[in-house]
């Protein structure tokens, strides 16, 4: 760029060329060369280099180098080629042009060679914009100072002040609409640019304003060797601020987009660290409905769900102080302590005693967590809670929608506790609304809070656990106008009737006690079903044996809920494999069949629906049988 | 399960009772196989017999595949679960 300028003033000024010395070509280029170091020692903080600082410089000097021989170059013959010293406009700026493209190339490549960073090509593109507009924009200027020489011949120094006004004065009406424009269609520029938009406009002009003082200063020049010195000198202080700024700029920016592409995955890992709706659907007796909403990229609140047996099933919602990065931290490490300990201890009130002393040790940062857990017992209904600082939950029951107001300790990683706990047992239909403070303490504009009783009365009015998620969340996001202040999180369940579950080695010899298990459970129906359902039972529990655990031992659980029609899910942590991949279908002659494939067709057949899902794991197929009763009825 | 093979020249005469599941399968091929060897029809009666999972069905292709190619293999007299079961298991082609 500061070769556009130049030039085209020397031939418009003088009428024979100003004489360019070797030794004065020389000088300016080393001046150059040297303000190339500065970048790369003040610029370059939080790009990855992948050389050496001296290598870098290295090669940032000898690409610069050979574009400077090659503008030289291209300078001259386009002074020989044009022959006369008259200005020619159609000439030079095509001279221009092709040296001023290769400038852009040369540096844009050395961005590229020197440094490493994950988004570079978006650096790069960064860094291309900024260069192309700030060519094209001095280009066009150029061209319209050159038109003002030509009506108005102004010479001498004092001319050279008057000519820098009316440049600046022509940058703003411009370049600047021009740099604008330039932006708009380049979508890219702008999704990478987002509030950084205005810096690069500011270096741009900085760049162009740079060109004019030069231009000025060019104009008084009579070609003698002291002033061309001085003149390079300037040359040299200001370039190298110039870059300074530039890769200032493309740290920053590459920085910023580490940070928020590393912020994004956090993101992604959190949400995907909480149990989602498909884990949920293929809970049997219970409806499960959850939601989080979190201010920032990630957030300091968690909720959790899990079963700590075969019938117990745990449900844990916790609000970690703060929010952003460290609380997103503690609360993955809140997270999996707690499910640790619910797992060994199976209780609430030992879970969190024991999350509390963990939770305690090393937490230099003083950060506390609320939680409150509660486990519910699938097969009678049962339900115990421990609740460690944090809201009150909602529960509604046939009699009333009220608050499960017990607290059974301060909140966790602050001081030692024994935590107690408290136990209900759900009647079929009753409901329970964990959430976190973010939903009752909504702001709307005035400040007032959204408050408990707006929740009491969102879970009396609806009727399942999906409802009452999403008629909370609609509300407060009404209530705050969408203004969310604080990390909303609730997780809803409703118990609907008991179910039975119980769990074996997935062993050919443990099929007698699965088998009389699960007659047991279904004792009341008549032969024909029970047969049945043995013949089912035996069917799927082989083939898990064989399948899912073909090399080692390990666990199936069934669990059976006979409320309406009678369905069984078999859920192991064995191998994926989906049973019903491999129905062999219709049939040719015996003879040229193969000895497996009829287990699956007899599941297909005598079963009234059969469905298979593999969920964080967990091969889970159920199998669902309507007893001649039910169909009775139906009919 | 009982298995009682008779055998009178050619024909073999299987009559097997109670269940023929995943536990008594391979016990009901390796002896089937060794009654019916050389045979040219073999008859499995199933009046006693009160269940009989995939297992079992294997159990029934596998005599029946070391059979000779021109030998009959054919069921009699199933009933129920077991019935139903090797119907819709596609192997009726062998009920008489």
């Amino acid at each position: 760029m500061k070769c556009i300028s130049q030039h085209n003033i020397i031939y418009l000024q003088s009428n024979a060329p100003v004489p360019m010395s070797p030794l004065a070509i020389i000088t300016m280029a080393l001046c150059h060369l040297l303000c190339m170091f500065a970048p790369v020692y003040f610029g370059d903080r939080t790009l990855t280099r992948k050389y050496s600082r001296e290598k870098t410089i290295g090669f940032w000097v000898l690409s610069y180098a050979i574009m400077f021989v090659m503008v030289v170059i291209v300078m001259v013959t386009a002074q020989y080629i044009e022959g006369n010293p008259d200005f020619k406009i159609g000439d030079n700026p095509l001279s221009i042009f092709i040296t001023s493209i290769c400038e852009v190339a040369i540096v844009m490549a050395m961005f590229l060679k020197s440094y490493s960073e994950p988004k570079m090509s978006t650096v790069f593109a960064i860094s291309f914009y900024c260069l192309v507009s700030i060519f094209v924009t001095v280009t066009i200027c150029d061209f319209i100072v050159t038109g003002i020489f030509i009506l108005f011949p102004i010479r001498e120094t004092h001319g050279a002040l008057a000519l820098a006004v009316v440049e600046i004065i022509l940058l703003l009406f411009v370049c600047i609409p021009i740099i604008r424009k330039t932006v708009e269609p380049v979508k890219l520029f702008i999704q990478v640019m987002k509030d950084d938009i205005l810096s690069y406009i500011a270096i741009t002009v900085l760049i162009l304003f740079i060109s004019i003082v030069n231009v000025s200063l060019w104009n008084g020049i009579d070609g003698s060797f002291s002033i061309m010195i001085a003149n390079s000198l300037t040359f040299m202080a200001m370039f190298s601020v110039v870059y300074v700024i530039i890769l200032r700029n493309l740290s920053e920016t590459s920085n910023k987009l580490r940070i928020s592409s590393e912020l994004e995955t956090a993101r992604t890992i959190q949400k995907t660290n909480l149990p989602s709706s498909d884990d949920f659907k293929n809970l049997s007796g219970i409806e499960v409905s959850a939601s989080m909403n979190a201010t920032k990229e990630v957030g300091g609140d968690f909720y959790d769900l899990f079963m700590v047996n075969d019938t117990q099933i745990c449900f844990v919602i916790a609000d970690v102080s703060d929010s952003g990065i460290p609380a997103a931290l503690f609360m993955m490490r809140s997270k999996s302590e707690i499910r640790n300990l619910a797992f060994s201890t199976k209780s609430p009130s030992d879970t969190i005693t024991k999350s509390n002393r963990t939770l305690m040790e090393n937490n230099d940062s003083d950060m506390f967590v609320t939680a409150f857990i509660g486990i519910l017992d699938t097969t009678d209904g049962s339900f115990r809670y421990c609740n460690a600082g944090h809201n009150p939950p909602v529960i509604r029951r046939r009699t009333g929608t009220e608050l499960l107001n017990e607290r059974h300790g301060p909140f966790l990683g602050i001081k030692n506790h024994i935590y107690t706990e408290s136990e209900i047992k759900l009647e079929r239909g009753d409901m329970i609304v964990l959430y976190t403070d973010g939903v009752t303490e909504a702001n709307d504009e005035n400040g007032s809070f959204f408050g408990i009783e707006k929740v009491i009365d969102i879970v009396s009015s609806t009727d399942d656990p999906k409802s009452t998620t999403d008629a909370i969340n609609e509300k407060v996001n009404e209530f705050t106008n969408d203004i969310l202040t604080d990390d909303t999180t609730i997780l809803s369940f409703k118990y609907n009737h008991p179910v039975q579950t119980s769990g074996y080695i997935a062993k050919e010899e443990n099929l007698p006690s699965i088998t009389k298990w699960a007659l047991d459970v279904l004792s009341e129906f008549e032969e024909p079903l029970k047969a049945r359902i043995e013949l089912l039972i035996e069917e799927v529990f082989l083939n898990i044996s064989q399948n899912s655990y073909p090399n080692e031992e390990g666990r199936t659980t069934l669990t059976i809920d006979k409320e309406k029609d009678i369905k069984m899910s078999f859920c192991d942590f064995g191998i994926p494999f989906n049973p019903l991949s491999k129905d062999i279908g219709e049939q040719g002659p015996l003879n040229d069949r193969e000895l497996g494939g009829n287990g699956i067709r007899l599941i297909r057949k005598l079963s009234d629906d059969v469905t298979y899902t593999y969920v964080r794991g967990m091969n889970i197929l159920t199998i669902t049988v309507i007893p001649q009763s039910i169909r009775e009825e139906e009919k | 399960m009982k298995i009682e093979a008779k055998r009178e020249g050619n024909v073999v005469t299987i009559n097997v009772s109670e269940r023929l599941d995943s536990a008594t399968a391979e016990d009901f091929k390796t002896k089937t196989i060794e009654a019916c060897g050389g045979a040219s029809s073999v008859i499995i009666n199933m009046c006693d017999l009160e269940y009989i999972s995939s297992a079992g069905l294997r159990s029934i292709l596998s005599l029946k595949k070391s059979l000779a190619n021109d030998a009959v293999l054919q069921i009699e007299n199933a009933h129920g679960i077991v019935k139903e079961v090797i119907e819709i298991s596609g192997f009726n082609e062998l009920i008489r």
